[in-house]
């Protein structure tokens, strides 16, 4: 589905570079669901956000769907994010003003989904994720756990075929954060969808078919064992 | 695209900061305020000049002596005379109407009460011209050659401050060690700049008495009516060709209403854009407000911004949602501020006595202003928002 061949990042802080990324190999597979561990501040998220198509390596090849990302425009980088990836955030990024059912709507207005059958799609992802009780509801009339869910549906409503989650637990109690884990793993195994999680809780790495580290701005790769395949 | 969605979107957004909503609102409205405000009444108080004007007809012309600029002897001796408007309608068939006019000046007496009075010596067709209406009594006739009769202007003793009064009808007034009739009153007369008198402030009587009793040879001017389909302008040369043929040396201006009608109405739409002009600098102001809360929304909203970004809005998205946010505050405000422009002007018209009109231009300028005041100072907040990276964007709270 996606790879990522020798991927770079440095941040110019005054006259100095700062490299985060040096050197990231990455492949993620079809159906995969693969969790990225490492220490705070190692560019688990700067890697991330590269992946999801919000940011650019500084050097590398990123192919996704066999095309290199360096040559798409912004607009095809941003149809690119709508149609592909469903992203889900640690602290949930909901929009406050927008109820859980609007809230799930956003991706699919960009796509100009009719008002009909955009309210249709959303409330069924509601109902996958049990919130459609809590359609109506604004975000701050919704517990951490319940926020997460509707920023799930959002994430699933435009049928990604990638979701990337930058720890989407991180913001929960271990019950809550239990929960959300058996929802991706029930997306992953009945729907295919390809997951990728950061996190920095062994526990739900160790739910994870596959998981890499980010160690001194590279990946490494742990438990390859659980999986099928090798990268 | 503009989509619907967006539309619905800014409306909550701007409800949901109300203070700041409001705030650029006052400003908007009071920036179109002004502007429909000034407009309406320069429109109107031009209409309110133009129309008396207008009322007395643009086949009008006014005939009068000039000076020209070669003050040879002949032309200081031609007279423009009585008699030399005699033949003037036989030989320029294009004039239907004409009233060759004398005016004096007089001291009079009326049961005691002196004062000064203008006078007017005119012909019967000098009612007609005018559009004359009784008030009471009669006209000035033929009849009345050389005899002591006179109707009254509205206000003919205005400058003595005695107001005409019916119950002046029949009674004798003394100009000039002489006693003349009162026989008819006026009503109000229609005015025109291009007359050099006033029938208001005057009395009136036959042209033949006012020359024989105030010793005047010289007309002070003589009005006329075209036919309807002869141009004003084309008469001129053939009008001044006839005066010179009848009296040598004789140097006759022509000032045709239309052309001061047109010189008139280009004044007053000057005056009007001015009216305008100066309405727009609040409307700058208000423009500036609509700006400001256009850009601390965008600072305010960066995360929102990062997040639609990361769910596939393209930079256009965000650039139109944020342009119809300012839109929608600029047009909203802009609906306001014709309606209090239009209740200004309302009220301006009626303290000062004006017809009052409703001005569709007014209308139509500040629906096209107020929505360009949106495009044009939402553009650069909503540019602003547009080009934010999504990272940074995303990153900020
Ligand atoms: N825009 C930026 N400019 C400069 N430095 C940045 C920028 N973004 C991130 N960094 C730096 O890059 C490094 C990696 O950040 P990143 O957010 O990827 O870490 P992380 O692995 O996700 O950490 P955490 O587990 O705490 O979320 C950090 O040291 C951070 O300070
Ligand atoms: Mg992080």
């Amino acid at each position: 589905m996606l790879k990522l061949i020798d991927i770079h990042k440095s941040y110019k802080i005054g006259p100095t570079d700062l490299a985060i990324l040096q050197g990231v190999d990455l492949e993620v597979f079809e159906n995969d669901m693969l969790a990225i561990m490492g220490t705070s501040g190692s560019g688990k998220s700067t890697l991330m956000n590269i992946i999801g198509l919000l940011d650019k390596p500084t050097s590398g090849t990123y192919l996704l769907d066999d095309k290199e990302i360096m040559q798409y425009s912004d607009d095809e980088l941003s149809s690119k994010r709508n149609e592909k990836i469903g992203f889900v955030f640690q602290q949930f990024n909901l929009l406050s003003r927008l109820t859980a059912l609007e809230n799930v709507c956003i991706p699919l207005i960009y796509r100009d989904t009719p008002t009909a059958i955009m309210h249709k799609q959303a409330m069924s992802m509601l109902k996958k994720v049990g919130m459609d009780d809590r359609a109506d509801h604004r975000p701050n009339e919704l517990s951490g756990g319940q926020q997460q869910r509707v920023a799930i549906a959002r994430a699933l409503v435009g049928k990604p075929a990638l979701i990337l989650a930058d720890e989407p637990t991180g913001a929960l109690d271990t019950r809550v954060g239990a929960e959300i884990m058996e929802l991706f793993k029930t997306l992953n195994r009945d729907e295919g969808i390809t997951i990728v999680i950061i996190t920095h809780d062994p526990g739900i790495a160790e739910q994870c078919p596959r998981y890499v580290i980010m160690q001194d701005g590279k990946l490494v790769e742990k438990n390859l064992q659980n999986k099928g395949q090798a990268a | 695209m503009i989509r619907k969605s967006s539309i619905t979107e800014a409306g909550r957004s701007l409800y949901a900061s109300k203070q700041r909503t409001i705030l650029a609102l006052i400003g908007i409205m009071i920036g179109i305020g002004s502007v429909i405000a000034m407009i309406s009444v320069g429109q109107i108080v031009s209409n309110e000049s133009l129309k008396q004007f207008r009322d007395m007809g643009t086949d009008l012309i006014s005939i009068e002596k000039g000076y020209s600029e070669t003050d040879n002897s002949s032309s200081k001796k031609a007279k423009f005379t009585l008699d030399t408007t005699k033949t003037l309608k036989q030989q320029i068939p294009a004039i239907h109407l004409m009233s060759p006019v004398v005016t004096a000046f007089g001291e009079f007496s009326l049961s005691g009460i002196k004062g000064d009075v203008n006078l007017i010596g005119i012909t019967p067709e000098f009612i007609s011209l005018n559009k004359l209406k009784l008030r009471a009594g009669r006209f000035i006739t033929d009849l009345d050659r050389n005899q002591p009769y006179i109707m009254l202007g509205a206000e003919a003793f205005d400058q003595a401050n005695i107001p005409v009064t019916e119950d002046m009808l029949g009674r004798e007034i003394r100009m000039n060690k002489r006693y003349y009739t009162i026989v008819g009153i006026l009503e109000d007369a229609p005015k025109s700049e291009l007359m050099s008198y006033q029938t208001n402030y005057s009395a009136i009587m036959h042209i033949s008495t006012t020359s024989r009793n105030f010793n005047i040879i010289e007309l002070a001017t003589v009005m006329a009516r075209i036919k309807e389909n002869v141009k004003p302008v084309s008469l001129i040369n053939t009008i001044q060709d006839y005066f010179s043929r009848k009296q040598q040396g004789l140097n006759i201006r022509v000032s045709t209403a239309e052309q001061l009608l047109k010189q008139m109405e280009k004044q007053m739409q000057l005056f009007t854009l001015l009216l305008g002009a100066i309405g727009s600098i609040s409307l700058v102001v208000g423009g500036v407000g609509v700006m400001n809360v256009m850009l601390v929304s965008v600072t305010e909203r960066k995360k929102e911004i990062g997040i639609r970004r990361a769910l596939g809005a393209k930079r256009s998205d965000i650039q139109n949602q944020f342009l119809v946010e300012a839109m929608i505050l600029s047009m909203l405000g802009g609906a306001i501020g014709i309606v209090i422009g239009i209740g200004v002007s309302y009220v301006l018209s009626i303290v000062n006595n004006w017809e009052y009109m409703i001005s569709y231009m007014a209308i139509l300028l500040g629906v096209g202003v107020s929505s360009s005041v949106g495009i044009f100072f939402g553009y650069y907040p909503a540019y602003q928002a547009a080009r934010l990276d999504p990272i940074t964007a995303l990153r900020s709270d």
